[in-house]
């Protein structure tokens, strides 16, 4: 019996070694995928143990902190509800959003410092402390550009050109993050969508703010000359439709290009992007971040100029050339337009966080302005500026000035079907001189961008610009 | 008072760091957890002390015992103490009760065995008792958790299938050690295959059905495997046939299919262990979170009270591994898989040592129950194999589990002390 007492002695061994095998597969192996499983308790009291990091704004202010909760761990507090949509959320119940979802990796502290450093910690167990982050908002234009839309819905997007950087970022209307356990079921139904992001996931027709990089096309395609002359005596007449020459004053014979943009005169729009064709046009707004998955810190949709599985024809091409057609565009991506305009033709990278420091406040990472690419020539930037400042003083953009200072500009009132009232939009930069700020103003169905929001742009480059 | 100071020095000196052990443990768990609402130092105090009174009395009774067995039992027991009170501590004091009584019914056991081989004669009135009391669980029996396992005298509760495991050890090895030249020699041969006689093995045969039986009226799935296996186990060793191996495996195999087939419980566990996160929500809930805290154990695991393998329904009785790999990390659980195989491989030195062959398969038969347990259990809270509801042996909470253990263990102690080195 012996031979066979030592031969099972070998298969038990041999059986216990196997169990080592399965610890391996799941403690090394499989351990990553799991840990991070929705459904594992431990992924959700992780949060609410960490003392996660501070958000802060540009000039230092306190956006998000982590104080200690009562019952023990930490509770997120926030200091701007008009950023919430922005910042997000994080709640044990509804889960994670915005900001506090895209950065957690820092916030939560799980980069940052070296794998000495971390299993250090795991070996002290202590409570891991997050990396703070630095925003590139400036509180008082945000605080302008919210308080200027006020509780209407829509959007207010403030971009330095030169740089990138978000200024300001308004969704309307927005809520509280510190009670989201406590309203969330309710704010999920309400049918204001506050925990929408209007700024980077609302998806508008741009109306005449698109005419902008209709007329950046035909300048850079070079079927229009800067100081090219229109008429429109009776309207433009395309597959059977007529599009009108409304905003032409009286007794007008001919006018110049400036004019035709400071007038939003549809018709010559819709008759310019037909003769440069739908290559041209879509080369230019290509440039611009249209039809491109740019990156950016929240998530951002992309910007239209067509249904998916849609072609341009005619009809389409000259309706998309005053900004109604097909296109669906995120108030973001108009701020990026404007921004191109100002910053010579060069479209630079947007982007949230400045930085990212370690609680010793060591700086971790920090994101210098990148170029994403030349959108058109600074030559058709500097003439579309100067196409803009005729807008804002001669044409319907009368309410975006500001005392003192050139503003550019451009009014949209999209059309959203049948008796439905237009949402009202505008796109703003200045000082014309050296752009400083690049604006894009979104009221849903707020009535004329010219009566509606072009006092909030106005309202925004003043705050910016400290008049 | 003599034998007291001058034997088992070695078990002294081992049973000294279990204690150190145990304290430290005691300190980090009440560190972790202060709010706990079990007296820590009292429990484990007592538990000491009750381990100390074991040795003391196994030092006059089986001086020769071997003195590995006992301190490496007393970690375990140590272990399973203190992962009671971090998990389930409503249910500490019962649990430290029971190791109490499984000390008591250890010292009796080891003075009421003697020499161990009367135990031979009583074979069949251990079958019988055994299948009398499967009979009167299946009639009378408690239903808990969809099982009926339970037979209960009052507000007593036993789990029957722990007290056949012992039943059907002593009857394998006193039939077994009886017909053993017999299984050996007699050969029956058909179409050139050499089988074994059929009239030794109609018994073995009546085990198969009663495993089988167990399957169906007790539904009891870990049960029936260990009961299986240890069968099998005593069987190959016995007659020295592997062909016995390979028709009892396929036999096992058979029974889960069928009962795969008949019985939704059973094709329950095992399509949850064949796709447990599609499920884990419902079914797989249980191994989900299970799989969940080994995973975040780690390589160091979470900190001894620190884990959330609390979430885990029944994790004092069927995840206490699961637990432990949480909060110990691969390094603790390692260890433990580490002492289980010391144990085992301690028993089957004690095994080899035997001077008789009932000896030498009732030495097998204990380490193979202590053994299968430890394999079955660790591996289901692995999802290695379908979860059973087998205890993790001297860890899990569980009485009934805790004291046949424990008589497992004297069985062990008193075969060691009448070892010989008849075969080295």
């Amino acid at each position: 019996m012996t031979k066979e007492i030592r031969r099972a002695a070998a298969a038990i061994t041999l059986a216990f070694v196997a169990l080592t095998g399965g610890l391996i597969w799941w403690q090394i192996v499989r351990a990553g995928a799991l840990n991070q499983q929705p459904g594992n308790p431990r992924v959700i009291a992780a949060t609410e143990r960490t003392d996660r990091g501070t958000i802060f704004a540009a000039n230092g202010a306190v956006l998000v902190s982590s104080e200690p909760a009562a019952g023990g761990g930490y509770q997120r507090i926030y200091h701007d509800r008009t950023l919430a949509a922005t910042l997000g959320y994080l709640s044990t119940r509804y889960g994670v959003a915005g900001l506090e979802d895209t950065l957690n990796r820092h916030l939560s502290g799980q980069t940052g410092g070296s794998a000495r450093d971390q299993i250090v910690s795991d070996l002290l167990r202590d409570a891991p402390r997050g990396n703070d982050v630095v925003l590139t908002i400036e509180p008082r234009i945000q605080a302008a550009a919210a308080e200027a839309l006020g509780d209407r819905p829509g959007a207010v997007v403030a971009i330095d050109p030169r740089t990138g950087a978000v200024l300001a970022i308004v969704s309307a209307p927005t809520y509280d993050p510190n009670r989201i356990d406590l309203d969330a079921a309710r704010l999920l139904l309400d049918p204001g969508r506050p925990l929408f992001n209007r700024a980077t996931q609302g998806q508008y027709p741009p109306g005449s703010t698109f005419k902008t990089v209709t007329a950046a096309a035909a300048l850079d395609s070079g079927t229009h000359a800067r100081d090219a002359r229109f008429r429109c005596p009776s309207g433009y007449a395309v597959g059977g439709f007529v599009i009108a020459c409304k905003g032409i004053p009286p007794g007008t014979r001919d006018f110049d290009f400036a004019h035709a943009f400071a007038w939003s005169v549809n018709a010559t729009f819709a008759e310019m992007a037909v003769k440069m064709g739908a290559g041209a046009l879509i080369q230019t707004a290509r440039a611009l971040g249209f039809e491109e998955r740019i990156p950016f810190d929240i998530p951002l949709t992309v910007s239209r100029l067509l249904q998916p599985g849609r072609s341009f024809d005619d009809v389409l091409l000259a309706n998309t050339g005053f900004g109604q057609g097909e296109l669906a565009v995120s108030p973001l991506q108009m701020a990026l337009v404007a921004a191109a305009v100002a910053n010579d033709g060069m479209l630079m990278q947007p982007r949230l966080v400045y930085e990212i420091r370690s609680p010793d406040g060591e700086v971790l990472e920090r994101h210098e302005p990148a170029a994403i690419r030349r959108a058109m020539s600074p030559e058709t930037a500097a003439t579309l500026r100067g196409f803009m400042e005729t807008a804002v003083r001669e044409g319907f953009g009368g309410k975006a000035a500001v005392p003192g200072v050139r503003v550019g500009g451009k009014t949209g009132t999209a059309e959203i079907g049948a008796g439905a009232q237009t949402h009202a939009w505008f796109i703003a930069i200045a000082p014309l001189e050296q752009p400083s700020i690049a604006v894009a103003v979104v009221v849903e169905r707020g009535g004329q961008g010219s009566e509606v929001a072009a006092p909030i742009a106005g309202a925004v480059l003043k705050a910016a610009l400290g008049r | 008072m003599g034998v007291l100071l001058r034997e088992r020095w070695q078990e002294r000196s081992l049973l000294l760091f279990v204690a150190a052990g145990t304290i430290a443990a005691m300190a980090e768990l009440e560190g972790a957890l202060p709010e706990l609402p079990v007296d820590i130092w009292a429990a484990g105090l007592v538990f000491l002390l009750a381990v100390t009174a074991a040795h003391l009395a196994v030092t006059v009774l089986a001086p020769r015992a071997d003195q590995t067995l006992l301190p490496m039992t007393a970690m375990l027991a140590a272990i399973g103490l203190i992962f009671v009170m971090r998990l389930e501590p409503d249910q500490a004091m019962r649990q430290l009760q029971w190791n109490g009584i499984g000390l008591v019914a250890m010292v009796t056991a080891l003075a009421l065995l003697g020499d161990v081989q009367w135990l031979r004669r009583y074979k069949y009135i251990a079958a019988a008792g055994g299948l009398g009391l499967m009979l009167l669980t299946a009639v009378f029996g408690r239903e808990i958790n969809g099982s009926r396992l339970w037979l209960g005298i009052g507000s007593f509760y036993f789990q029957v299938t722990e007290l056949m495991k012992l039943l059907l050890v002593i009857f394998l090895a006193g039939y077994l050690a009886d017909r053993r030249l017999l299984l050996r020699a007699a050969v029956r041969r058909w179409r050139g295959v050499s089988l074994p006689a059929l009239p030794y093995l109609a018994p073995m045969g009546l085990i198969w059905v009663l495993t089988f039986l167990v399957l169906i009226w007790q539904r009891d799935l870990g049960a029936t495997l260990l009961l299986a296996g240890v069968t099998l186990l005593l069987l190959y060793v016995a007659s020295g046939r592997t062909a016995f191996v390979i028709v009892g495996v396929s036999l096992v195999i058979i029974d889960v299919l069928i009962a795969y087939h008949l019985f939704g419980y059973v094709q329950g566990r095992i399509d949850v262990w064949l796709h447990p996160f599609s499920q884990s929500d419902a079914a797989g809930y249980q191994i989900t979170q299970a799989l969940y805290a080994v995973a975040n154990g780690s390589v160091l695991g979470a900190g001894l009270g620190r884990g959330m393998a609390t979430v885990i329904p029944a994790v004092h009785t069927d995840f206490v591994f699961a637990a432990i790999a949480e909060d110990l990390g691969m390094t603790g659980a390692f260890g433990l898989i580490a002492l289980y195989l010391l144990v085992v491989l301690r028993g089957l030195r004690v095994t080899l040592r035997q001077p008789t062959d009932f000896g030498m398969l009732l030495a097998l038969g204990c380490v193979g129950i202590l053994a299968l347990q430890a394999l079955v259990i660790i591996a289901g809270n692995l999802a290695l194999i379908p979860i059973t509801g087998i205890t993790l042996p001297f860890i899990s909470y569980g009485g009934s589990s805790l004291l046949i253990n424990y008589v497992l263990l004297a069985v062990l102690l008193r075969l060691s002390s009448l070892e010989t080195d008849r075969i080295t």
